[in-house]
């Protein structure tokens, strides 16, 4: 059980402490020092089966197209079923495409971001 | 300030996709108590400050898979700054129960200015009374919350705040 008078004194010199405790400077870069010495991103494994399965996804709709265009070649005339197939495969390939590449171009804009900012401050 | 659920959101961003934008987020809302409470364990040195402030951020995104969520992250972090701070010590051979008995002591007496007597009040005190001081009376942390961040049973934070109190009135008495 606290004394009285342990309560007073610990009022006091939580109030004497408070205001009179000199403060650590501001460090306006503190974030951005502590940011540039994490350690490097790794990989993880979730991110490596990710990157196949696109990579592979590519391969087919790649395949798949060249085999498709060249049996329309054979067959001299595009009806709207063939077209709307190639269509499919198309579509396909661009959004695999795209996420593939989706990480990488994030990574570049940031950089290209940070230069930015980095020049404005400076500035 | 963030809340709870804030916080723990931004502490699975960092854990499941890496989010280095979450982890800033962190440094910027915990830097400014955590350096405030480094800057008074250190007595004033802004460059070691610093410097253990950044280990204590690093060395929380390396092992932040261990964080449980039990605690409150800002105890978590006092815990690891605590740590850091006494490696410190050991690294430069500085004892962390013995009080400083400089000679500069008699000269800082001399100085009737309050935040030199509170210099010499937590001059006095050993570096685990000055952060038991630190984490009460300026950071406002209970006593439960000091004990865990500090790794000793309540019983000896209490005993240790109240020689501190004791040695503290005692330096502040003209204050008090």
């Amino acid at each position: 059980m606290k004394r009285n008078e342990d309560i007073k004194t610990d009022e006091t010199l939580r109030r004497i402490l408070k205001t009179g405790m000199p403060q650590a400077p501001a460090s306006p870069w503190f974030t951005r020092k502590v940011l540039n010495r994490l350690p490097d991103r790794q990989r993880h494994r979730a991110a490596w089966i990710e990157t196949a399965v696109y990579l592979a996804g590519l391969v087919i709709t790649t395949v798949y197209g060249v085999k498709f265009i060249s049996l329309m070649w054979d067959e001299d005339e595009l009806t709207l079923n063939d077209a709307a197939i190639y269509g499919v495969i198309f579509a396909l390939f661009a959004m695999l495409l795209y996420a593939l590449l989706e990480p990488w171009f994030c990574r570049v804009d940031t950089a290209g971001l940070q230069r930015r900012n980095g020049m404005a401050r400076r500035q | 300030m963030i809340s709870r659920i804030e916080e723990l959101a931004l502490i699975a961003r960092c854990i499941a996709a890496d989010d280095r934008q979450a982890f800033g987020r962190l440094v910027e809302e915990f830097q400014d108590g955590l350096r405030r409470f480094l800057f008074g364990l250190t007595m004033g040195d802004a460059a070691l400050t610093d410097d253990l402030a950044q280990e204590t951020f690093l060395k929380a995104y390396v092992s932040i898979r261990s964080f449980r969520g039990i605690a409150r992250f800002k105890t978590w972090l006092y815990r690891i700054a605590c740590n850091e701070y006494h490696a410190y010590m050991r690294r430069c051979h500085l004892s962390v129960e013995e009080p400083e008995s400089s000679d500069d002591m008699e000269e800082v007496h001399a100085m009737i200015d309050m935040r030199h007597d509170i210099e010499v009040g937590l001059r006095q005190l050993s570096a685990t009374e000055r952060s038991i001081v630190l984490l009460f009376y300026i950071e406002d942390r209970p006593l439960k919350e000091i004990s865990h961040i500090l790794s000793m049973p309540e019983g000896t934070v209490r005993v240790y705040l109240s020689r501190s109190r004791r040695k503290l009135a005692a330096a502040l008495k003209e204050e008090l």
